[in-house]
């Protein structure tokens, strides 16, 4: 086991999420730590071993990682004297005065996303690596010489947690931390290094021909330097010779490869509350065409639903995520199969219920290796590891293009957890489609009792209380007449539909999708109110 | 415990990770009284946290709802570029009074008529050292880095760090990119050595008001007529065309007005940082282009470490009156830490603003005494023809345009 501790000196870290340039990234990625140890390396001219044990180090698997949640400093600009001129006058007009100076310098927006976590230190763990005592000194030495992560106002200290220490840290932790292993389908994308890491930013840094160019100008240019013409046009053809009309230059580190990463099953929070019988949904945010609203909802998951069957990495499609057995007929799956759920914006005060994507929710007894082996090719470019772009064509009705969502959006819709955490009383966001007709005299009894059953055939107790309601609970989820309503096979006509709101006697978790309409986007549930039980 | 110039050259030494100093503070004027954070774009403030409070509870737990407070867990007092800023300039204060020698580089614009005399230090100027003032700059008539004085800073970089020592050390403390180098971007890039940023906790958005009462009680019926020199006249008839209220020429009564303004926080907390292996990077050859003396790096860095608290040290001890309606005073004694090994209680050091001054003036003598160069004197440049017009032409344009409100 190898793991390297990092402690961020200030309380915080300040750098740029590589997807979204006005949020901070935290927890800090893999490879955005292994860029700070090859910079130690490259800036202190390090030997032959430090090179040994970084390319040692980009080979491995990706590690876990052990980090606090965090908040966010709001994203500012600010605006940075520049220096490629001290002109104080733009466009005839004097620029503003600049403290202690008494003239103006022109000024270049920046911004400087900052991440607060709750516990300034953080672990990144390789729980399967052998490693002998030479690599690990070196590699010591080497976090030592680590100064920031990340811009270079993020001080951070770096070591080699000896695992006596890391246990007792955990023990002791005041604050609650996570740990976040790679999951091919995680809610969270990170980037990684991998083989060839080092001698690609080496390559882009481009160092040393950078320094060659300005020795050999220095040759030409150093001021007061006095050659004699054949001198000069020697050097001239040595340079011309050299780089011909090229200025080398420097190019900034692209993001290479990424890797999922989740939260341990039984370290989340819910983990302790009984839940349904769906795994985590793993969200899609509509990222092009049209906008749609929750009334679309049979429609775009009918579309969705078939482009994950035509794409699925395992062929045939399995049964729980099609539905269905090899013989055409409905699966009997204990756990049921995959829903194509929508991801709707509502809950707030101006919220209008249009759609920010859609989720898939597998049932919790598919592994992860299945679950990896059937979408990964249809949501990641399989080397890279980068999100793929899914297209949904409506033909008249337009387009939708979803992209897997990867914790960076900042919207609550599109965070598993706004769906899934525990919580004694929920309501609907779309109408549940009743498993059946009411038949007896006393129909809210009737409701009431399918939706209770609902409840329980989805792996949940019954609930204690359902009201039964037209309307939902949340701003901007239509009504019940004015969702669309699900057509039974044959000629059997529409489902009835209603709102509902549902009370437990102790908290469950979710995904928490109910009767009939349940793989399609109908009795989508969300926890009322607290965030706690 | 007190800390000797041997101390801070073995720690420098060391492994240890960093100085580190956090201190408490409350507002000058009580605590819960409004402090007022720096601005940004449109007037905001930068929070973290921030939400608009919907429900509170009264002092026998009954709810309140829609209170409308607007809360922050914390919101930016200093950042870190105005803390840095600040520690250049209480080094400059304590360089002109005499109580450490520091190498200055200063560039005088005095003698070539300008509405305004102007002279600006390295420890002022935007990128110091290599900021575009002092790279128009001559000195003895030669542009400043073309000079036998100025040339060397093309090559600096961390394996050759000694000229910007000589020259500019505050640079290798408070980092400096020389990016209209010979190297351009990867021109001499030194990072900074010292962290520092001071936050508000539990804040409160307040209110603030905006209000003018004239002496004069100018009435905004008597209607002026604003002239091209910037001057104006009453109007004989109010209605004529341009006439305008006193308001416009700055006479009359400002009806108040409010707007958020100002936070209210449970206590603010500057926090500074001097990192370590920042300074054990950089290397000080002596010859150009032979290997340092780790002897000598030593001196140097030790040298540079001693600067950095002593800049820490003099901006604590001078206040923090970071700007109008906004002085801090601390709540607690200043006490600084040394960040060594992960997982130890971090040993605690005394570093008042006299003991460091005292510290960092040792230092330079051993830096000196192991042969390393240190500019004493200031270094005065004059600036270029085209500057000096360049700010006398900025000059005019601000006092016509001023005259022109």
């Amino acid at each position: 086991m190898l793991t390297l501790g990092i402690r961020y000196l200030n309380g915080w870290a300040m750098a740029t999420h590589p997807t979204n340039r006005e949020i901070p990234e935290w927890p800090p990625h893999p490879d955005r730590v292994f860029m700070a140890l090859a910079a130690a390396h490259f800036e202190t001219d390090g030997d032959a071993d430090e090179r040994c044990v970084l390319e040692w180090l980009e080979k491995l698997t990706p590690p876990d990682l052990y980090c606090s949640g965090h908040d966010r400093r709001t994203t500012l600009t600010t605006y940075v004297p520049v220096n490629d001129s001290a002109n104080p006058i733009k466009k005839g007009k004097p620029l503003a005065e600049l403290q202690c100076m008494g003239f103006g310098r022109d000024r270049q927006a920046r911004q400087f996303p900052v991440a607060i976590p709750h516990h300034d230190e953080i672990q990144l763990i390789w729980n399967d690596v052998e490693s002998d005592t030479t690599t690990r000194q070196v590699l010591a030495e080497l976090c030592t010489k680590v100064t920031h992560i990340g811009h270079s106002a993020s001080l951070v200290q770096m070591w080699i947690v000896d695992e006596l220490a890391q246990r007792s840290s955990a023990e002791n932790a005041e604050t609650v931390r996570i740990k976040l292993v790679p999951v091919a389908t995680g809610r969270f994308r990170l980037r990684i290094p991998g083989p060839g890491r080092l001698a690609d930013l080496e390559s882009r840094y481009n160092r040393a021909e950078i320094e060659e160019y300005a020795e050999m100008r220095q040759q030409l240019d150093a001021p007061g330097l006095k050659l004699k013409p054949t001198e000069k046009k020697k050097h001239k053809a040595a340079l011309k010779n050299r780089f011909g009309d090229r200025i080398p230059e420097t190019r900034r580190p692209e993001p290479a490869l990424w890797s999922g990463y989740d939260e341990l099953p039984d370290e989340h929070a819910d983990a302790k509350f009984a839940s349904s019988q769906f795994a985590n949904l793993i969200a899609l945010k509509q990222v092009g065409g049209r906008r749609f609203g929750l009334e679309s909802t049979l429609q775009l998951t009918q579309v969705l639903r078939a482009t994950v069957m035509k794409f699925s990495g395992v062929q045939p499609v399995p049964e729980w995520l099609s539905g269905h057995q090899p013989d055409g007929n409905p699966a009997e799956r204990e756990f049921g199969h995959t829903a194509f759920v929508p991801l709707p914006h509502v809950g707030s005060t101006h919220a209008d219920g249009h759609l920010l994507g859609f989720a898939l929710v597998p049932p919790s007894d598919v592994s992860r290796g299945e679950l990896a082996r059937a979408l990964y090719p249809l949501l990641y470019d399989e080397e890279s590891g980068r999100p793929v772009r899914i297209k949904l064509k409506l033909g008249k009705a337009g387009i939708c293009d979803l992209e897997p969502a990867d914790g960076t959006e900042g919207r609550s819709t599109l965070d598993a957890s706004t769906w899934s955490r525990a919580s004694t009383r929920w309501a609907t966001v779309t109408p549940i489609a009743l498993d059946r007709h009411p038949k007896t005299n006393d129909p809210w009894l009737d409701v009431t009792d399918t939706i209770g059953r609902a409840c329980e055939r989805i792996g949940l107790q019954k609930p204690i209380d359902v009201i039964p309601t037209p309307i939902s609970m949340f701003v901007g989820a239509p009504t019940s007449r004015e969702m669309p309503r699900i057509v039974r096979k044959g000629a059997n006509g529409q489902i009835r539909q209603i709102h509902a709101i549902i009370t437990f006697s102790e908290a469950v978790a979710g995904p928490m999708l109910l009767g009939a309409g349940r793989y399609r986007g109908y009795g989508v549930c969300r926890p009322l109110n607290a965030r706690t039980p | 415990m007190a800390f000797s110039l041997k101390d801070l050259s073995v720690t420098v030494c060391s492994r240890a990770a960093a100085f580190r100093c956090t201190t408490e503070y409350q507002p000058m004027g009580g605590k819960g009284s409004a402090v007022f954070p720096s601005t940004y774009e449109g007037g905001k403030y930068a929070t973290v946290g921030y939400r608009i409070e919907d429900q509170t509870l009264d002092e026998h737990g009954r709810p309140i709802r829609d209170t409308g407070r607007k809360l922050a867990d914390q919101v930016l007092l200093d950042s870190v570029q105005s803390q840095a800023n600040r520690m250049e300039l209480e080094l400059l204060e304590a360089w002109r009074g005499e109580q450490l020698k520091l190498p200055v580089v200063t560039v005088d614009f005095s003698g070539n008529d300008l509405e305004k005399d102007l002279r600006i230090t390295s420890l002022e100027a935007p990128h110091r050292i290599a900021d575009a003032i002092l790279r128009d700059s001559l000195l003895d008539g030669v542009p400043f880095r073309q000079s036998d004085v100025g040339r060397p800073l093309d090559l600096v970089d961390l394996r050759n760090a000694t000229a910007l020592f000589k020259l500019c050390p505050t640079a290798l403390v408070f980092g400096v990119w020389d990016s209209t180098g010979p190297k351009g971007g990867l021109g001499a890039k030194f990072q900074r050595a010292v962290v520092s940023e001071l936050v508000g906790l539990n804040a409160q958005i307040g209110v603030k008001t905006a209000s003018r009462i004239d002496p004069l009680q100018a009435r905004a019926a008597v209607r002026v007529v604003p002239q091209r020199d910037g001057s104006w006249k009453v109007a004989e008839d109010g209605k004529a065309k341009g006439a305008v209220s006193p308001a416009e020429v700055n006479h009359g009564n400002i009806p108040p007005s409010l707007s958020d303004g100002g936070v209210t926080i449970e206590r603010a907390v500057q926090t500074t940082v001097i990192s370590l292996p920042s300074l054990r990077r950089l290397r000080f050859p002596l010859t150009p282009g032979k290997r340092s003396d780790p002897k000598v790096d030593a001196a140097a860095q030790t040298a540079l470490a001693a600067l950095a608290l002593c800049a820490a040290a003099l901006t604590r001890d001078s206040g923090c009156d970071l700007r109008s309606r906004c002085q801090l005073f601390p709540a607690e004694a200043i006490r600084w830490e040394l960040l060594d090994k992960p997982g130890e209680e971090p040993k605690t050091i005394n570093m008042d603003a006299d003991s460091a001054i005292k510290l960092f003036n040792e230092s330079v003598e051993a830096a000196i005494a192991a042969g390393l160069p240190w500019m004493e004197d200031e270094l005065i440049l004059t600036p270029s023809p085209q500057l000096v017009e360049l700010v006398r032409k900025s000059q005019q344009l601000a006092t016509a345009s001023a005259g022109g409100e």
